[in-house]
């Protein structure tokens, strides 16, 4: 018999854009990619918070940070509640 | 006395009663309460063979340095929380040594050269982390590789359903095929005996180098392992483990840490280390604001540094080699534990169930005296004792031929013409039938009583006194008898192992209570009990009583550990926490115990319960050090970070300078990683005291000395860091 392929079998996930189906795969540059565009918003708050001193890249960076922090928190959380994963 | 007696027990010299001949098959009387021969024992001190397979450590630290830079691999850092924490702050500090100013303006002179001397540091704490790991990881792969070597692809003849043979390699064998193994042959995986009688060289796995009889049927001597060589003769072997899957290949995939799952004590400390990380990354992000507000702003790559000070990285770093070093050490008893939840558990054991034969007692009881009754002489009752046991080829039957000649006693038989008779379970005596028609018996007391009355025999009370004071001396009464005649009773001495009270004491000030199981009666067993120091024992045990004696103690909630190598343990073996078989058991005791001793030496579980013990408190006391070890950390960074707060008077190790404190308390955390590998593999000195004694002794040694040492420590770095001009 004649043996079918992945696109015969799943008639529905054929609709799937190829882009999409890598853009699940692949988690840290979706990660990193929603961080920075989490920084956007958070970049000017930090900035307008300084006394003008500071420059934009130097506020950029530390909204970065916060959110890195942020990050590793989740993660000291994740291995709280579900440590027998690490 | 009867007239023939004289007739065939003629007093004559140089007789050798005991050789065994070629007539009779070989008698075993021997105990009255089991039935099982006696379990081959390994000789000479343990230490001598406990490190069989040897080890080969060459190369050991050069590959641990090589992996331990391979370990940091972010998905490999995500496992150790503390470690990966600190991983993040080298990332960021990395980052702050090319750009000082990144996070925001900082003040102050050669900020580069600070900050690139955190990233340094920070990088060896996580890379001394990942090496502890990787020399524990290094120990296990070479104990593997040992214990890869004894099993070696061999080419198994397998029997096919039409009785043919086929050539096949040893690891396409499955579970349920039969093989032939002859003379020469390795025995190609774990299996069962179904035909033929043969001696197997077991030195390979157990380090033992007599050889072994291997027989269908039997309790002890059916199960045959993979990699041990048949010396004569030939078997027809069921395979009974798939490939990778037999006892060997477990152990090799515990000791490699490759499929290591935490243990529960591992995971407990795993959330505690992430919630002090948690509360430490809390306490440190909330306080540039405050830092602020005293006028002391404090860098980012300070604060980092604050952060891996107060975080337990030394535990954080040493927790997976303490639990890999604990598995390998049991490997190195050379038993095999199917988990690391096993060794653990052995270290919160409360009660030993142990079988008094060969665990608490030596297993051979000897003769050591003859009470004789009826109006007999000692030398009548030792002449028939003899004659009774011309034929008994067993430790025992032997003692009583050694007994009886040191009497004066000699036997002349024609063994062609005399009869050895077996002993059996059912019959609970053994003994010779004479030429003449005459039957010399010996056995359990209520055996040779039913004996004398179907020869028309007379019983007598001084019988049942002999018994009850032979029991009370904690010893085996035998009758002895001929025709319908009690001659009197031999004390079987059951010699209780030098030194095992010490051990029972030792444990019992360590909180774990013995329980003795034996098929001896009450009065014996009581006086046995009394003399090993067991705290408590059941007599008359069946099978079933070992179930349900470590049931009413896991009711209690006490943590059971026992031994035991028959089918008929395999039961309790599954109930019990810990259940310890012997590797020339069954091999369904094998399946449902959790652990395999390859020596088949019973007194080793008091041995792994230590292991188990020194595991959790090497464990323990590390957490203890490492969390002992912030007060200093704390005492050295926050004074000198806060200076326009004026707290220099915190500053009791008086420290040069913010920069020169910072990098001190750095460079101790992480040196004293390297510098606790040892301890951490090793394990800390396993003392026998109580449980209260030893949280004492550990507290004042790991936790006052902890928060101790790093003061004195940090002080020198302090001053050879500002001698160098480092900062």
């Amino acid at each position: 018999m004649k043996r079918q392929t992945k696109s015969q079998r799943s008639p529905i996930t054929n609709y799937q854009l190829p882009i999409t189906k890598s853009f699940a795969r692949a988690k840290t540059p979706v990660v990193i990619f929603l961080v920075l565009s989490l920084n956007i918003i958070l970049a000017p708050i930090v900035y307008a918070a300084t006394d003008g001193t500071w420059q934009r890249t130097q506020a950029y960076a530390l909204g970065i940070l916060g959110l890195v922090t942020l990050a590793l928190i989740i993660y000291l959380f994740d291995v709280v509640f579900r440590p027998e994963r690490y | 006395m009867p007239k023939d007696f004289n007739s065939q027990l003629a007093i004559s010299t140089g007789a050798q009663p005991c050789a065994p001949t070629t007539h009779h098959a070989p008698l075993t009387f021997m105990d009255v309460t089991s039935t099982k021969p006696p379990r081959p024992r390994p000789r000479g001190p343990r230490g001598d063979r406990k490190h069989t397979p040897k080890v080969d450590t060459k190369g050991l630290y050069k590959r641990a340095i090589k992996e331990s830079f391979v370990k940091l691999k972010p998905r490999v850092m995500l496992k150790n929380p503390v470690m990966f924490v600190v991983y993040g702050g080298t990332i960021i500090t990395a980052l702050m040594t090319i750009d000082p100013n990144l996070f925001g303006p900082v003040q102050g002179e050669n900020l580069r050269f600070f900050n690139g001397w955190i990233t340094v540091i920070l990088f060896f704490t996580v890379v001394f982390a990942n090496f502890a790991e990787a020399v524990a990881e290094g120990r296990g792969k070479a104990q593997a590789d040992a214990l890869r070597s004894t099993k070696s692809d061999t080419i198994a003849k397998k029997l096919l359903p039409d009785g043919s043979i086929q050539e096949i390699s040893s690891t396409q064998l499955h579970r349920g095929d039969l093989v032939k193994v002859v003379a020469g042959d390795i025995i190609p995986a774990d299996g069962e005996v179904l035909a033929g009688v043969a001696s197997v060289d077991e030195s390979a796995i157990t380090g033992e180098s007599a050889p072994v009889l291997k027989e269908p049927g039997s309790d002890v001597a059916s199960s045959v392992t993979g990699g041990t060589r048949i010396l004569s003769d030939e078997l027809s072997i069921r395979i009974t483990a798939d490939p990778g899957k037999g006892f060997i290949d477990r152990m090799i995939a515990l000791v490699e840490g490759a499929e290591r799952a935490k243990t529960p004590n591992e995971i407990a400390l795993t959330v505690l280390l992430a919630v002090l990380t948690l509360v430490f990354l809390f306490v440190v992000a909330t306080l540039p604001p405050i830092a602020n507000y005293v006028n002391s702003p404090v860098s980012i790559a300070v604060l980092i540094a604050l952060l891996v000070a107060l975080i337990p990285t030394t535990i954080g770093g040493l927790l997976s080699a303490i639990g890999i070093a604990g598995m390998d050490r049991v490997a190195q008893f050379n038993v095999i534990a199917t988990s690391g939840r096993a060794v653990e558990a052995c270290g919160d054991v409360n009660t030993l169930v142990l079988d008094k034969t060969g665990t608490i007692t030596l297993g051979n009881r000897l003769a050591e005296e003859f009470v004789p009754v009826n109006g007999h002489t000692m030398n009548e009752i030792a002449r028939v004792a003899l004659a009774a046991s011309v034929f008994d080829n067993t430790p025992e039957g032997k003692s009583i031929v050694r007994l009886a000649e040191k009497l004066g006693a000699t036997v002349d038989i024609d063994r062609n013409l005399a009869e050895g008779i077996d002993f059996s379970a059912k019959t609970r005596m053994s003994g010779t039938n004479l030429p003449d028609g005459s039957e010399a018996r010996k056995g359990a007391v209520g055996a040779i009583k039913g004996f004398v009355r179907s020869r028309n025999g007379r019983e007598t009370p001084e019988l049942d006194a002999a018994y009850e004071r032979i029991s009370q001396l904690g010893g085996t009464p035998l009758a002895v008898a001929l025709n319908g005649e009690i001659y009197g009773v031999i004390y079987l001495k059951d010699i209780v192992k030098p030194g095992i009270r010490d051990r029972f004491d030792q444990l019992r000030r360590m909180g774990v209570r013995t329980v003795m199981l034996t098929g001896d009666n009450r009065i014996t067993a009581s006086v046995i009990a009394q003399e090993a120091g067991v705290d408590d024992f059941i007599a008359e045990a069946t099978p079933e009583d070992k179930i349900e004696a470590i049931q009413q103690e896991q009711a209690q909630g006490k943590i059971v550990a026992m031994t035991g190598d028959g089918t008929n343990d395999a039961p309790a073996l599954a109930q019990a926490n810990v259940g310890v078989a012997m590797n020339s058991g069954t091999q369904a005791a094998k399946e449902a115990a959790n652990m395999v001793d390859l020596d088949s030496d019973p007194t080793k579980l008091i041995d792994i319960v230590t292991i188990g013990k020194q595991l959790l408190i090497t464990r323990g006391a590390l957490t203890t050090f490492s969390i002992a070890n912030d007060i200093a950390k704390y005492f050295a960074i926050i004074p000198v970070i806060f200076t326009s707060a004026r707290l220099e008077s915190l500053n009791i190790m008086g420290l040069t300078s913010t920069n020169s404190a910072v990098l001190s308390a750095l460079i101790y955390n992480a040196l004293i990683i390297p510098a606790l590998i040892p301890l951490a593999l090793k394990g800390v000195k396993f003392r026998p005291l109580s449980a209260n004694q030893l949280l004492q002794r550990n507290i004042l040694l790991y936790g006052f000395g902890g928060a101790i040492a790093p003061f004195i420590a940090i002080k020198l770095i302090d001053i050879l860091v500002s001698a160098v001009g480092l900062a």
